[in-house]
């Protein structure tokens, strides 16, 4: 324990020194600044024309998703990079060769990363919610899933990325990661609307493609589930957009799936990562 | 009986096809300054890795003061300086020493700012790696080896990129660490550097250790001897007439002698008449025995 939190310590450490974090920081704090200079804009040209709850809503829904491409973008780029580069560059040899596990090591080295995702992903979501709030307040649906299910889609995106890095090249990785998460995302769309709609085969395709990915992948419903917990309580938008199934609670058992999916790929990473030369 | 610093047991590593370690047993007793050496691809650092559990090896057990190196705490009084790193460039090697002095629980900035003023790079503490050349990032990580109290030291490659002051030092660092009862197990492919400060070495080829121990136990007589003389004209041709086959090298003379013909040349030599200083029988030198055990000729 002590040796993973000195671990997890010198991880921060080296990762708030790296230029791989504090550039991308910097830039996903302009993102939050970049919609107070277009709500500061809109807001006014547009004030009394629509409900509060329902302009926080339509703002929401265009910006949260860039968001999320943001943070997935960041996430997948950190998780490929920080263990390859450790072990290519001998500093992983390095740390298991002082009195440390390779437990302890890929702790410290994947909770440093986490806390830097979560930071990031913080930034992008809630300052995003807070610029919108900022100027149309409102009140969000699910308080407790708005904070934490950015943060458990933080750690899956993660999880499968630093596993998928551990295997294959950091550029396959960064796409095959990136590939899995935007079609992970596209098809729990695509299902919400072939839900809506009356039976057929091509629907019951989707669905099954969609499930497919699903249990692949499960970050979707933590994103709609931190999307429909940030949006507003009572927008008559996301009442219509519910009726054809947008802006709905995935089921429980989905997010707890998602949630021993991402502890499941961890303890494949680290399984991977006890077997690894690290040299 | 005490148990040695590092005993190695039917250690051994493939890669595919390739045998990086062939099953191989070792002891090192505490306090040695012990030499690997052998061609490059020979396994010296993948035998330095497997030990420290860096490469993960196939067979074997491995001891380290009796502790099984798998088990972390093995490694506490451990320091290994590898052939190749890149430390992160943001940091100093101040910093870095406080995060490895996190990691050991003990250690203090004091140690390594002594040791960096042994190898004159007190400058260096607080520089990041990323400002410092190829030789500087080599002192640094030196000096983070041996500061404190190590008790086990595994240098690969260590005089990398060092000036001749620096590597000056680093014998003496060695020396001085030896002294106080630390081993030292040294990977170099500069065997003037080896010969200056180990007394015992494993030779190993294709992956196989092929001998070890005392380099005093394991140089061959060549066959010949060496007379120091001021007059080896003469010296020559009452040596031939004794019947030697006769070699004048280096101002001296060298005559073939069995190593049990050795004494009567000696009484021979005394008898001439001719001045002499001295009479030796010539020892492989430990490049002589490099190529003989580990060289690519070799049997």
């Amino acid at each position: 324990m002590r040796t993973t939190s000195a671990i997890l310590l010198a991880g921060l450490r080296q990762l708030s020194r790296s230029r791989l974090v504090t550039i991308p920081v910097v830039l996903v704090l302009l993102y939050p600044g970049l919609v107070v200079l277009i709500l500061s804009g809109t807001h006014t040209a547009g004030k009394g024309m629509a409900d509060a709850a329902d302009a926080a809503m339509g703002v929401m829904f265009m910006t949260i998703p860039m968001a999320a491409t943001l943070a997935t973008g960041f996430i997948m780029i950190l998780g490929s990079s920080l263990l390859p580069e450790e072990i290519s560059a001998g500093r992983a040899g390095f740390w298991v060769a002082q009195p440390v596990s390779r437990d302890s090591y890929l702790a410290g080295m994947t909770l440093a990363s986490f806390a830097v995702c979560c930071i990031v992903s913080a930034i992008l979501f809630f300052g995003t919610s807070a610029a919108i709030l900022a100027f149309i307040p409102y009140r969000p649906t699910a308080v407790v899933w708005a904070f934490l299910c950015p943060l458990l889609w933080t750690a899956a995106n993660l999880a499968l990325v630093t596993a998928v890095s551990l295997y294959l090249p950091r550029i396959a990785s960064i796409i095959i990661c990136l590939a899995l998460a935007g079609f992970s995302n596209f098809m729990g769309s695509v299902s919400q609307v072939v839900g809506a709609l009356p039976g057929g085969s091509v629907a019951s395709t989707m669905q099954t493609v969609y499930w497919v990915s699903f249990f692949v992948f499960p970050a979707d419903p933590l994103l709609r589930l931190a999307m429909s917990g940030l949006g507003p309580a009572d927008s008559s938008i996301q009442m219509m957009m519910s009726s054809i199934g947008f802006m709905t609670s995935p089921p429980a058992w989905q997010i707890v799936y998602a949630l021993i999916w991402s502890a499941a790929v961890f303890l494949l990473a680290g399984a991977r990562f006890r077997r690894m030369d690290l040299a | 009986m005490t148990s040695p610093a590092l005993h190695v047991e039917g250690l051994s590593k493939r890669y595919g096809r390739i045998e990086a370690l062939r099953p191989m047993s070792i002891d090192i007793p505490h306090g040695a300054v012990f030499a690997l050496l052998g061609s490059n691809g020979a396994g010296k650092s993948t035998f330095m890795k497997a030990v420290l559990t860096l490469v993960r090896p196939d067979s074997g057990t491995v001891l380290i003061d009796g502790v099984d190196s798998r088990d972390p705490s093995s490694r506490r009084s451990v320091r290994y300086l590898p052939e190749i790193i890149r430390f992160p460039g943001m940091l100093t090697p101040l910093a870095l020493h406080a995060m490895l002095s996190d990691v050991r629980g003990c250690g203090t900035p004091g140690e390594l700012r002594e040791r960096c003023g042994q190898l004159s790079c007190e400058e260096l503490l607080e520089r990041p790696f990323s400002k410092m050349s190829r030789g500087q990032v080599q002192r640094s990580a030196i000096a983070m080896a041996f500061a404190g109290d190590p008790g086990i030291l595994f240098l690969d490659e260590p005089s990398n990129g060092l000036d001749p002051e620096a590597r000056i030092s680093l014998r003496t660092m060695i020396r001085d660490a030896a002294s106080r009862g630390a081993t030292i197990v040294l990977n170099s492919h500069l065997l003037g550097e080896v010969e200056a400060v180990c007394r015992m070495a494993a030779f190993m080829r294709k992956g196989a250790i092929v001998a070890s121990g005392e380099f005093s136990s394991l140089v061959k007589h060549t066959g010949r001897a060496r007379i120091e003389t001021v007059e080896p004209g003469r010296m020559s041709e009452f040596l031939v007439a004794a019947g030697s086959e006769v070699f004048v090298c280096d101002g001296g003379v060298e005559a073939s002698v069995a190593e049990s013909a050795f004494p009567a040349l000696v009484s021979a030599v005394a008898s001439s008449g001719i001045p002499f200083t001295s009479v030796e029988l010539r020892s492989e030198s430990l490049e002589d025995l490099f190529m003989r055990l580990a060289g690519a000729g070799a049997e």
